[in-house]
């Protein structure tokens, strides 16, 4: 499974890629510090992500506008796009579902817990079996 | 005569009746025709066969016509007369009175021997003691003697007096008919059913507008019928021509007549003739045009209907009227007719009076009343008497009543008074009223005399006094009452023409609206001098029935030496009110102080909340990351440490727990304001079994034992309330002492607003009150708002764990659902948190 990660915190990409590879799912990911580079990548006529996980407070570019870009793209519209962050306010969360955000998943704060969160988030899509049910926020 | 009787009857007389005997027992001796059996043969022959004849014969015989007649003939002759001493007389001595009559033609015969036919001749002749009129049918015919001469005439006659009476009489009773039938202005009908012919006169022709031909057709005239009618009189004649009723026929019908259209009603009389086999071979008789009696006789009921309407309508007025009318009949006046306020009057029933007398019936009124009847009837002339009094007895009970009373004489031309009518119109009401308004007046005019208050009343537009009081009199004006009753008021006191006081009298006249004033300068003239006076007063307005002002009245208080003492008070209260004024100011600027103090701990507040929800986001970043590398730090060097390592990895971890902890309160605090907007009915049953679920470590850690109870349903945010419940609950957990078993007990009831006290509720709503009390700690007295606010802790952090954040959030989340939170302690054995939570509005 092919990941794309835009965070500028370095930890949590490293937390990121690590629990990726701890969980029993097939995945290359590729991490960026900021939404432009990301958006960079995308546009670069490369073969295109399965999903995308987009932190939101980034500098330069951060997740809304991140996410804007993407959804105005055609070809990238089915592209699911995960927010990973900390908590918010519950109307930026909405906001969020509302600007086309496929799931909101909340950092959580122990490792194990991460890797949970990330099976959980990225089983479905592998299987193609993408369920309109499932709460768009995954937190702890 | 005896000779005549002993011989023997003459051959020729036998059997020739009762006349051949009178002839036989007549003495002939001395008569010059002799013994009859010595008669010439032919005489004896004629009076033989005259004798047999049973037709009136009689025969005048010889030269001087002596007389012989029959039986037949003899009615003729009637009682009283010429029967029987005529037989054998001569012709000139038996008929005297008619001989100048009949002498001529018995000559004429005589001579002639022609015999002669008359005709119902009238002879009058002397039978049944006076002279008759006559009439004859006869014949004379000449009798041949022996020597075949002419020897007598035979009379063969019969009366016909009777026949040709009822032949005059006919003739009379058709001309009287026709004359009636004329007069009457009848028509004349007559049918033949067997030819179907009908006749009729002209005037009954002109009715049906038939032309004046003898003969028409039945068909013509029942043509002329008016519809309406035809069946009626075609069964009718159909009637009459089979027998019924024996032939008559009467009938009234409507014709039109079939040139002029106009129509006619006509009344017919008629009769069916029937010959013996009892067919009708005649049906005639008159019609008479009734039209004009038919439309008098049709006004005459309309009239008559419309008069006895009237009738009964004028007895239902003066049944109905609201004054009593009694008829008295006869000395003893007798009731005769009563309308229905009369009997009210008196109280008695139709039944109990009519006709009987009034000393009868109303004795009560024997004095006062009924010398007016007295005198009525005997001047004949009406009495009319005004507010008489007359005692009556009514329901038992004698009282005086009063009446306005007018009796009438009933009289016809001039004849004595028979009947007088009574009417009377009942005032008692009216004159007791009066008598309570005249007794009011004067209690009212003593009361004004009497009062303490200076009283006073003025009519009309310039204000005459019409009376004054005591009061008034002495203290203010000083003048006797008659120096001022009927005076214009400007008179008696020419200084209020300088003054207000004329002009408000005018005004409340005017407006008919009071004026009043207080501690108003007044100044009055004496003989003594000028008065000065400061006087509380009132003008009212006297209004009479209709509405108009006709005067005014005042009360007058003299409130000078009040005024003089308050004057010097009002001096006194200015110093006051500027001290006053003063502390009023120090007052406003240490409030205005107060407000700036107010105003800026909210706004440290405010602060607070937004540095709370700031350092909390930005702190929960490094912790998250601080926690993150203590679960990677124990998954992958957990099993390395020592037992010092770990102790202190274990401290650090904890405090991270500790730190997330209150982070995450921080944060929930500052953001319950945020979301009023999402109430939804909520079942707190629910709700208290998920804060007990995440609370179940600790349950069983303390072993409390927990007692619930049924929950309301109420519209809240379910998170909140969920947090709510983990607060109380964890709180009643945290603080629960060692000994005895902690019980924390839930309980619900409730309550409306305005029982509540003071907690900022609405007055008028029902609430929810839901208490958690536990039988733990408790806090001391004093501080039950206290804990309420942030980071108040009351017991030291070692004993207890907790943030100091909780309960000022439930009291965030219960002012969020317009609610309320209080705490209450025994302090060591128990506290009580009870939330007020409003009713959920009935959803239809």
């Amino acid at each position: 499974m092919n990941i794309f990660l835009a965070d500028d915190d370095e930890d949590d990409r490293i937390f990121f890629s690590d629990a990726l590879k701890e969980i029993p799912l097939e995945s290359q990911v590729k991490t960026f510090s900021n939404g432009v580079e990301l958006m960079a990548e995308l546009l670069a006529e490369i073969p295109l992500p399965e999903v995308i996980f987009l932190d939101l407070n980034m500098p330069m570019m951060d997740g809304f506008e991140c996410l804007e870009d993407i959804r105005a793209v055609d070809k990238f519209k089915t592209i699911p796009v995960i927010i990973y962050s900390i908590s918010l306010h519950k109307k930026d969360v909405a906001r969020l579902e509302e600007m086309g955000a496929t799931r909101y998943l909340k950092k959580p704060s122990s490792y194990n817990q991460l890797k949970t969160m990330l099976y959980k988030c990225l089983s479905p899509i592998r299987d193609q079996n993408f369920n309109e049910e499932q709460n768009f926020l995954i937190d702890e | 005569m005896i000779t005549n009787l002993q011989r023997e009857m003459p051959k020729f007389l036998q059997n020739g009746g009762e006349m051949g005997k009178i002839i036989n027992d007549k003495d002939w001796s001395s008569h010059p025709l002799g013994q009859p059996e010595n008669w010439s043969l032919s005489l004896k022959f004629a009076i033989s066969s005259m004798l047999k004849t049973a037709f009136p014969n009689f025969i005048f015989w010889g030269e001087d016509f002596r007389c012989f007649y029959n039986d037949a003939y003899r009615p003729s002759l009637g009682k009283d007369g010429k029967h029987p001493f005529i037989i054998g007389q001569a012709g000139k001595e038996a008929w005297p009175e008619i001989w100048d009559t009949i002498e001529p033609l018995l000559s004429q015969v005589w001579n002639t021997g022609k015999a002669t036919w008359s005709e119902n001749q009238l002879i009058p002749f002397y039978r049944n003691g006076k002279i008759e009129n006559i009439y004859w049918t006869f014949s004379y015919s000449a009798l041949m003697d022996d020597d075949e001469k002419i020897g007598g005439i035979l009379t063969t006659c019969t009366e016909t007096t009777d026949a040709v009476l009822n032949l005059q009489r006919l003739e009379e009773k058709e001309e009287q008919l026709r004359f009636a039938i004329n007069a009457a202005e009848l028509g004349t009908w007559d049918y033949n059913p067997k030819t179907n012919k009908f006749k009729a006169n002209d005037r009954l022709k002109g009715w049906f507008g038939i032309d004046a031909k003898d003969n028409i057709e039945l068909s013509m005239a029942t043509d002329a019928i008016a519809p309406k009618d035809k069946n009626r009189v075609a069964f009718a004649i159909e009637e009459a021509l089979k027998g019924v009723n024996g032939g008559k026929y009467d009938i009234t019908y409507e014709i039109i007549n079939a040139k002029s259209k106009k129509n006619y009603i006509v009344h017919v009389l008629g009769r069916a003739w029937f010959n013996s086999d009892n067919e009708a071979y005649r049906f005639n008789g008159t019609m008479q045009d009734v039209t004009a009696q038919v439309k008098v006789a049709e006004d005459l009921k309309n009239v008559n209907a419309l008069v006895k309407k009237e009738e009964e309508h004028f007895r239902n007025i003066v049944q109905e009227l609201p004054v009593g009318i009694a008829i008295l009949r006869g000395s003893d006046n007798q009731f005769s007719i009563v309308n229905s306020t009369y009997l009210e009057i008196i109280d008695k029933s139709r039944a109990e009076i009519i006709d009987r007398p009034v000393y009868e019936v109303l004795p009560e009124i024997e004095e006062t009343v009924v010398p007016v009847f007295e005198k009525v009837r005997k001047t004949g002339k009406p009495v009319s008497e005004i507010e008489f009094k007359v005692p009556l007895k009514r329901k038992n009970l004698v009282q005086d009543a009063y009446f306005n009373l007018t009796v009438q004489p009933i009289t016809n031309d001039n004849s004595p008074v028979q009947d007088i009518m009574v009417v009377a119109n009942e005032i008692t009401d009216h004159i007791i009223a009066r008598n309570i308004l005249a007794e009011n007046e004067n209690q009212f005019r003593n009361l004004i005399m009497q009062s303490p208050i200076a009283m006073a009343i003025f009519r009309g537009k310039d204000f005459k006094i019409e009376m004054a009081n005591d009061r008034m009199l002495n203290h203010f004006w000083h003048r006797n009452l008659n120096e001022v009753i009927g005076y214009k008021l400007i008179e008696v006191f020419p200084e209020l023409a300088d003054q207000k006081y004329m002009a408000e009298l005018e005004a409340v006249v005017q407006t008919g609206t009071p004026v009043r004033d207080k501690e108003s300068k007044v100044i009055v003239v004496t003989n003594k001098g000028k008065h000065e006076f400061y006087v509380d007063y009132e003008y009212l307005p006297l209004t009479e029935v209709d509405g108009t002002i006709s005067g005014v009245i005042i009360t007058v208080t003299d409130v000078t030496d009040r005024y003089f003492a308050k004057q010097k008070l009002t001096n006194f209260a200015k110093d006051l009110e500027s001290q006053v004024k003063d502390r009023t100011e120090m007052l406003r600027s240490t409030n205005e102080k107060l407000k700036n103090s107010v105003k800026k701990l909210e706004e440290a507040n405010t602060e607070l909340e937004s540095f709370a929800y700031i350092s909390s986001h930005d702190l929960q970043e490094p912790l998250r990351k601080i926690q993150m590398f203590i679960s990677r730090f124990e998954d992958q060097e957990g099993e390395t440490l020592t037992d010092m390592g770990r102790t202190y990895f274990n401290k650090i971890s904890d405090s991270a727990g500790r730190m997330r902890i209150l982070i995450d309160d921080l944060l929930a605090f500052s953001r319950t304001e945020d979301d009023k907007s999402k109430l939804e009915p909520t079942d707190l049953n629910t709700i208290l079994h998920q804060a007990l679920e995440n609370l179940s470590n600790q349950i069983e850690l303390t072993g409390a034992k927990l007692i619930t109870t049924e929950l309301p349903t109420v519209n809240a945010i379910p998170f909140q309330m969920r947090q709510v419940f983990s607060n109380l609950i964890g709180n009643a957990l945290k603080f629960s002492a060692d000994e005895p078993q902690p019980i924390i007990e839930v309980t619900t009831e409730m309550r409306v607003g305005k029982t509540l006290g003071k907690m900022d509720l609405n007055d008028n709503t029902y609430y929810h009150k839901i208490s958690i009390k536990d039988n733990g700690i408790g806090f001391t007295p004093g501080m039950e708002e206290k804990i309420f606010e942030v980071f108040q802790r009351l017991h030291g952090k070692k004993e207890y764990e907790g943030t100091g954040i909780g309960l000022a959030i439930v009291k965030k989340i219960m002012q969020n659902h317009e609610g309320a939170v209080k705490a209450s302690s025994i302090e060591g054995e128990g506290a009580t948190f009870t939330i007020y939570l409003p009713q959920m509005e009935n959803k239809s």
